[in-house]
């Protein structure tokens, strides 16, 4: 979901980025006041590795490719507002010094990769937490890629309405909802089975040092 | 007399029926080729592709890439273009062709395409990334930390 500049208006990118600025401002003042020098370097960890999973891209059949996240993971271990800042952070960067995505679509995709991806993890887990913690880890993991996949194909398929040109040729986007529905969702539900078993595989593995889940409370 | 009458009527039908007819020129010159393809090589065969001059509302070129990823156009001396392509699940990718002294150039603006590759690339992101994070550590350390910090493990 690197979605390259010149394919969403800027109605689209200034609102992403105007809703972003706030929930920005109000997630790194989360992150400053509740992250200590202990938990840092493994907040950082973890980043680095999201964006590792994040430039890795695997080939589907028709030609495209797609990739995982690390989202999930980031939530559930220190809380959906520091994956938020910190998946923001990895966009930020992909698209500034990479190239990878474009920098307009930047704010969009930290709104729906971060910020819904990150608090859909949180909330998945909870809600499955009763049918047990494999079961719990994995949903968190599937639903934190799909749900912001299949909003990310509504924004996308929005954009031949949103900006058209006088003769009604879409100026950004071409294709429309009965096309990016499924395009983008269908992969994404195999993705988020890869991104369910990993996110299971590390919540466990970092038990095993010692670092638990985020509590029910919720955290940063 | 009925010959000439037929020969006649037969040439100011034809005359007509040349005006439907498509001329063609072949020639070969100098164009802009641009290679749109995924970071593991597959190319982004038959997506649709569209071509503008800079600053300009109007393509001068719709279409779709070819099998290996190629789209190609005729250059205007002088004038730099914009060329998108887009994929039906978002991929894509804008590139910029800007002109220099009549020739075109290269030069990438952003792309999903090329997303990935270059374990250079993923290892100089990795090390910034921890560097951010230990400097940040370095700078909560220093300033001593709050009680109601999160320590992990």
């Amino acid at each position: 979901m690197h979605v390259p500049d010149g394919f969403l208006g800027p109605q689209t990118y200034v609102s992403a980025t105007v809703v972003g600025a706030g929930l920005w401002s109000v997630g790194i003042a989360r992150v400053r006041r509740q992250l200590d020098a202990v938990a840092l370097p493994r907040v950082g960890v973890l980043t680095a590795l999201a964006f590792v999973l994040m430039m890795i891209s695997i080939p589907i059949p028709g030609g495209s490719t797609v990739h995982f996240g690390g989202v999930a993971l980031l939530a559930l271990t220190f809380g959906g507002w520091t994956a938020f800042v910190c998946i923001s952070l990895v966009l930020l960067m992909q698209a500034g010094l990479f190239g990878v995505g474009g920098i307009t679509s930047v704010p969009v995709a930290a709104l729906l990769i971060g910020f819904v991806g990150a608090w859909t993890a949180v909330a998945v887990h909870r809600l499955l937490r009763g049918l047990g913690d494999r079961v719990a880890l994995f949903g968190a993991g599937w639903f934190s890629v799909v749900v912001p996949a299949a909003l990310m194909a509504v924004v996308l398929g929005l954009q031949p309405a949103v900006a058209a040109g006088s003769d009604g040729r879409p100026l950004f986007f071409p294709f429309g909802l009965d096309v990016t529905l499924t395009a983008v969702i269908v992969p994404h539900l195999l993705v988020g089975v890869g991104e369910g078993l990993l996110t299971v595989m590390m919540i466990e593995a970092l038990r095993r040092i010692g670092v638990e889940p985020v509590p029910a409370g919720g955290r940063a | 007399m009925l010959r000439r009458l037929l020969l006649a009527a037969v040439l100011l039908a034809a005359a007509p029926a040349a005006a439907h007819e498509v001329q063609h020129h072949v020639e070969r010159g100098e164009a802009v080729i641009v290679t749109l393809e995924y970071a593991d090589g597959v190319p982004l065969a038959y997506e649709e592709v569209e071509v503008r001059a800079e600053g300009e509302d109007q393509p001068i070129l719709l279409g779709k890439t070819d099998v290996e990823g190629r789209i190609a156009f005729v250059p205007d001396s002088g004038t730099s273009y914009v060329v998108r392509a887009f994929a039906q699940d978002g991929h894509g990718a804008q590139v910029r062709v800007a002109a220099s002294d009549g020739e075109a150039e290269m030069a990438p603006v952003s792309s999903s395409a090329r997303g990935t590759g270059g374990v250079g690339r993923i290892l100089l992101g990795v090390v910034l990334i921890l560097g951010l994070f230990l400097g940040l550590r370095r700078i909560v350390a220093r300033d001593g930390a709050s009680p109601q910090r999160i320590s992990q493990g």
